[in-house]
């Protein structure tokens, strides 16, 4: 069976069409084509023309164009639709009409620059220019540096080495800043929350820095589709940028099919494995020599559904080395053994984790199976692009799980298919990051009296920082004064220096899994909490709050653990407010203190509280951001102390699991607090705010979308075939006390908000 | 909340001190000797001090370094020119706010020496606040001028990189662009390794040139030291950096004139043993072969055991590399009758040389026993000495048998 055939099997399969929630089919799309630009250079022109590319997409015309214009953009874009081109072309253009002209290219990933810049050195070698492009980043040889900072006319790099390697050290790339016309930013959505806010502060400093040899450069970005490109890029450029999203790329006929396993326990809302399900459809695509990659949500999702793919395969000629893995952890070489099996199509299946989500070149492949929602609608989009040939038909198989988020998108494919609801967002005025870049740009030149870095206050903070004996006026000028090395002293990665790190003793070689911010490390690490890493269960052995070290070890229970936290929050100031006189929405700075008292064991399945411990640990306390919402006490009248309880919690619950939507976080970037009297609002509240101390705009965005947010949360509430409240919806039953229907009580809170305000 | 109050709300790592720092004592001008020199970007301190040639430190007059040759110190120093001039020589040393590079250090002190006439002159460019730099700068460039050579400890990866930060920084043009550079950490590095535990110059000063210094600074807390005078401008502890400063270049010269002398007599000016080998080790480099033999056959009858061992390890190689075994079984002799170290390697050297280069069976069992007898003496009786040469001494009886 060809790929048609296989879709028509699944169509008709009994077995398989009951799961099917919804199947969308997109028509194929023609090319909308343009001219290449009067102005560009004959060389390119030959060049492209040489490769059979004897005119542009319209989106590729109208990037150079504006770009020529000399304006900042941003080109949004589907997978494979040519958008390197949008950058490659217009800085090729520059160099070969002024060969002093240089450029930055800054990727997210080091696989990915490598990639990027490839189909970059093709071009250069086609047309026959002597342009120099080399990658500099942690790996690059120090013999071969100084030949690069030199000589180069493309710098490929990522922000953190900017930050620590080229920034501080300006001076050793004189040609550069003189002469840097364009920066680069690809994949700008990566850029989001606390790593998008330092690149924010980064770019601030590179301007400075640009300024100082005199150099404007101008901005080209590209992002997957979200719902503010241009705000996000603008807010990370300081810039205002131009939007490009007329996409004239073709592309082939496109099968979605959302595909939700069968429930096996009702009451708990718990489904048939996603994996089990990957597993047969895939084996159904792979038999047919449909050429097929699957996505999973973690490493050892990957090596299980591989194991069960080559297990099937075995007895079948060659089939079993035409399925293969790739993940994080494997070596360049196999990777790259692997990208080219795809390429040249001798691998006919790959189950992968997220990392080639990103550009890497495999080639276009037929099929592709989600195996549980990536988490984002864009993250979604870019994994199903890696099927899809410019023309020719191709499948895309998003498979739920039983999470609440999978199983509101499964059933709600509006949300999914339509305009998108997911923001980027950055906070670069965040007073820790901004305090600690200024160091950084103080240490790279000298403030000016008078300067603006970003914000109103430069010169405030400036004082404070003289105060701190860090740098010293004179001269009007605020000079670096200490003997520190201020961008060693922090990551932009990592929300703070802070971080617990997680350490697995199971083996003698122990070795370092993850790390937990400050803030959640009592709940998630206290002794003898159950802590869930990659779906392995590990309890905690030891934390050394001083060290910041937890020490886990693997274990397998029946259990899982729940601190219980008591939130003290308390508003210092007002950013917004917006009173109806009934219902309440307002964001602000905050102070949260959490004491974790003690932890519950709850047993699996039927969530049974079968233990309890106690907790001695430090209570914390940050400073941030967040979103509120008021209830007036003219509703909760007629109800009892336990039923608004319950309904506050229930909101909680969904609320916890909806903002994450709009915001592209994870869910613990935020945290969900209700008050059922708060001192602030005097009425019923809920708040939502940032986990990272001084917030990385969430809050801000919560109170913009406050009315969205209560509409999904009824779409989710209604849409949930539970009884009285599931982990679906308003959480586990076992949560709530007393005798309502949390589910009711929930519902009817919403639908008020939402009626009122 | 005011900025202040949030400030100190997120940024718990600094808390200011708030103590305003009033002046505490005298300036530099009212305890140094110096002036200030004001040039079309302000002004700065300078400070010079002229020593007459015959002035001793190290050992050795200043005037010693005359003496230096192209042809001794071309093997160490790259890019040297046959002919050369002293007075092209310019020694530099700077202080600096920091010790990790960066556009955020700052070279506040930068001291020079060169000769003029009969006599070394040492000029120290002070700037007392940031907002000197561009005209100490200045100044100094307009001295650099006349250049040619650069001669520094350390310079290569510190002291000369940071100062090209700082004229860059500063947007000015370097009158010496790039210098013919003597950094003497290098040849230092090789000949003192062995013998000192640091080969900083501190350490060199004092095992090498033999001079101590009183009441001196320690490196690390100069930093420190500036940023507190900016605050108080009490320059009592300043001086004690110039005098730092001005030491460091002027043992610069004269380990200059110690590394010329010992490659260029090293039996006379050395201490016949761990410096001997570091010359030899010099001289190994630059091909200079009877010389360097001269030198480890020297330290392999110098008693002292580490260094004797070291030279009989490179004279083996040596022979090898040449194929002179006949003259590897001499050293191996040599060695053996010195009593020294740990005999067995090099009766089994011996025992090689005799039954694969002399093929002479006989003494090279006689060798193998004789290391055989030694394993069992020292205690080594089940080691991988005695099984390796258990293996040996059967081929050997093996190879007798056959010949019989």
């Amino acid at each position: 069976m060809n790929l048609e055939q296989v879709l028509e099997y699944f169509k008709t399969s009994e077995k398989i069409r009951k799961n099917i929630s919804n199947w969308v089919e997109m028509p194929p799309r023609e090319a909308v084509y343009a001219d290449f630009p009067d102005f560009l250079d004959e060389r390119i022109k030959q060049a492209l023309g040489r490769r059979g590319i004897n005119r542009l997409y319209s989106h590729q015309a109208e990037a150079i164009q504006k770009i020529n214009e000399g304006k900042d953009i941003v080109v949004v874009t589907p997978t494979a639709s040519g958008k390197t081109m949008c950058y490659n072309i217009p800085v090729l253009d520059a160099i070969l009409k002024n060969e002093e002209s240089r450029a930055i290219f800054l990727f997210p990933t080091k696989a990915l620059s490598q990639d990027q810049t490839s189909e970059l050195h093709e071009l250069i070698t086609e047309a026959g220019v002597d342009v120099k492009t080399f990658t500099y980043d942690g790996d690059t040889p120090q013999s071969a540096r100084k030949a690069i900072r030199q000589a180069g006319h493309i710098v490929v790099t990522n922000p953190d080495m900017l930050h620590s390697g080229i920034l501080p050290h300006h001076t050793k790339w004189t040609k550069l800043f003189e002469n840097l016309k364009y920066i680069v930013i690809d994949e700008i959505h990566h850029y989001r929350g606390v790593f998008g806010s330092h690149l924010a502060n980064v770019l601030r400093r590179l301007e400075r820095i640009c300024e100082f040899y005199g150099s404007r450069p101008q901005f080209i970005c590209c992002s997957a589709t979200i719902a503010n490109p241009a705000e996000l890029a603008g807010k990370i450029t300081g810039r205002k940028i131009e939007l490009i999203d007329n996409n004239g790329s073709p592309s082939g006929e496109k099968h979605f099919i959302f595909y939700n396993p069968p429930l096996v326990n009702k009451e708990l809302g718990i489904r048939k494995s996603s994996m089990l399900e990957a597993k047969n459809l895939a084996e159904t695509l792979i038999r047919n020599n449909v050429q097929t990659i699957v996505f999973t949500r973690s490493r050892l999702n990957v090596e299980v559904l591989v194991t069960y793919l080559k297990e099937i395969f075995h007895n079948s000629m060659g089939k079993e080395s035409s399925v293969r893995g790739y993940r994080g952890g494997y070596l360049p070489n196999q990777r790259r053994e692997i990208e080219k099996g795809l390429r040249k199509g001798e691998i006919t299946g790959v189950v992968s984790t997220n990392a080639l989500e990103l550009g890497i070149d495999i080639g276009n492949l037929e099929a592709c199976i989600i195996c549980g929602y990536p988490g984002t609608i864009a993250s979604t989009w870019q994994q199903a692009g890696r099927a899809g040939r410019r023309s020719g038909i191709s499948a895309a198989i998003f498979i739920a799980n039983s999470s609440p988020l999978d199983q509101y998108i499964v059933s709600n494919p509006d949300y999914f298919f339509g305009s998108s609801p997911e923001n980027g967002l950055v906070n670069p005025d965040n007073l820790t990051i901004l305090y600690n870049h200024m160091k950084c740009a103080a240490f790279e030149l000298p403030f000016e009296d008078g300067e603006k870095f970003g914000v109103e206050t430069t010169q405030e903070i400036l004082s404070y920082m003289e105060d701190a004996k860090l740098i010293r006026h004179v001269g009007n000028r605020w000079h670096w004064s200490s003997e520190s090395f201020p961008s060693d002293e922090m990551s932009l990665r990592s929300a703070s220096n802070e971080n617990f790190i997680i350490i697995d003793i199971t083996e003698p070689q122990h070795r370092v899994i993850g790390e937990c911010d400050r803030f959640a490390a009592p709940m998630l690490l206290h002794e003898e909490a159950i802590y869930i890493h990659e779906g392995q269960q590990y309890q905690v052995e030891k934390l050394d709050f001083d060290d910041k070290k937890a020490y886990i070890r693997k274990v397998n229970v029946d259990y899982y653990t729940d601190a219980n936290l008591a939130v003290d929050l308390r508003v210092i100031d007002v950013f917004r407010e917006n009173d109806t006189g009934t219902v309440l929405k307002g964001c602000g700075e905050v102070t949260v203190q959490a004491l974790v008292t003690m932890f519950k064991k709850i047993k699996l399945h039927t969530h049974e509280n079968i233990g309890s411990g106690p907790v001695r640990l430090p209570e914390m306390e940050i400073q941030t951001t967040s979103y509120w919402v008021g209830i007036p006490e003219t509703l909760t009248n007629g109800m009892s102390q336990t039923e608004i309880q319950n309904a506050l919690l229930g909101l909680s619950n969904i609320m916890a699991n909806v903002a994450p939507m709009y915001l592209m976080c994870d869910p613990g970037d935020i945290h969900v607090v209700y008050q059922v009297k708060s001192t602030f609002t005097q009425r019923p509240t809920l708040f939502i705010y940032d986990s990272y101390p001084g917030g990385v705009g969430f809050s801000d965005k919560l109170y913009e979308l406050h009315k969205e947010l209560f509409e999904t949360a009824e779409g989710m509430i209604d849409s949930c075939t539970c009884e009285s409240g599931c982990p679906s919806c308003v959480g586990p039953l076992n949560e709530f006390s007393g005798n309502g229907n949390p589910k009711e009580l929930t519902k009817k809170l919403v639908g008020y908000i939402l009626r009122n305000g | 909340m005011d900025l202040k109050a949030k400030l100190d709300m997120y940024i718990k790592s600094e808390k200011p001190a708030n103590t305003v720092q009033k002046r505490t004592g005298p300036d530099i001008h009212e305890i140094m000797d110096g002036t200030v020199l004001s040039n079309c970007d302000g002004s700065f301190f300078l400070l010079e001090d002229i020593y007459p040639d015959r002035y001793i430190h190290g050992g050795y007059p200043l005037g010693k370094v005359y003496e230096i040759k192209y042809n001794t110190l071309c093997k160490v120093f790259d890019g040297m020119e046959e002919s050369f001039d002293i007075r092209e020589f310019l020694f530099l040393d700077t202080e600096t706010t920091g010790l990790s590079g960066g556009t955020g250090t700052v070279a506040f002190l930068v001291g020079v020496g060169f000769y003029k006439e009969d006599t070394f002159v040492l000029r120290q460019f002070l700037m007392r606040d940031y907002d000197e730099e561009p005209a100490m700068l200045r100044e100094l460039n307009d001295l650099m001028k006349g250049y040619k050579y650069l001669v520094t400890f350390n310079g290569k990866a510190f002291d000369w990189n940071l100062l090209q930060t700082r004229f860059t920084f500063n947007r000015i043009k370097m009158n010496m662009k790039s210098p013919i550079h003597l950094d003497l950490l290098y040849p230092s590095r090789r000949i003192w390794k062995l013998k000192l535990e640091s080969c900083r110059l501190t350490s060199l000063e004092e095992n090498v040139l033999e001079e101590y210094r009183v009441d001196d600074i320690p490196g690390a807390l100069i930093p420190g030291i500036y940023f507190k005078y900016l605050e108080d401008r009490n320059a009592t502890e300043i001086k004690k950096v110039m005098t730092h400063n001005k030491l460091d270049i002027i043992s610069m010269v004269s380990l200059l004139a110690k590394i010329n002398s010992l490659l260029e007599k090293p039996f006379a000016e050395s201490d016949g043993q761990h410096e001997l080998l570091g010359v030899g080790r010099i001289f190994e480099t630059g091909g200079r072969n009877s010389e360097v033999r001269e030198c480890y056959e020297s330290c392999m009858k110098s008693g002292n055991s580490l260094v004797s061992s070291l030279a009989y390890k490179r004279l083996v190689s040596i022979c090898k590399r040449n194929r002179d075994y006949s003259k590897l079984a001499e050293y191996c002799e040599q060695m053996l009758s010195y009593g020294l170290t740990n005999r067995i390697p090099i009766l089994i050297e011996l025992a090689k040389y005799y039954e694969h280069r002399a093929k002479d069976m006989i003494r090279a069992i006689e060798t193998v026993e004789a290391a055989i007898s030694e394993c069992t003496k020292i205690g080594l009786g089940s080691s991988l000495y005695r099984s390796e040469l258990k293996i040996r001494h059967d081929r050997l009886k093996r190879k007798i048998a056959s010949h019989i």
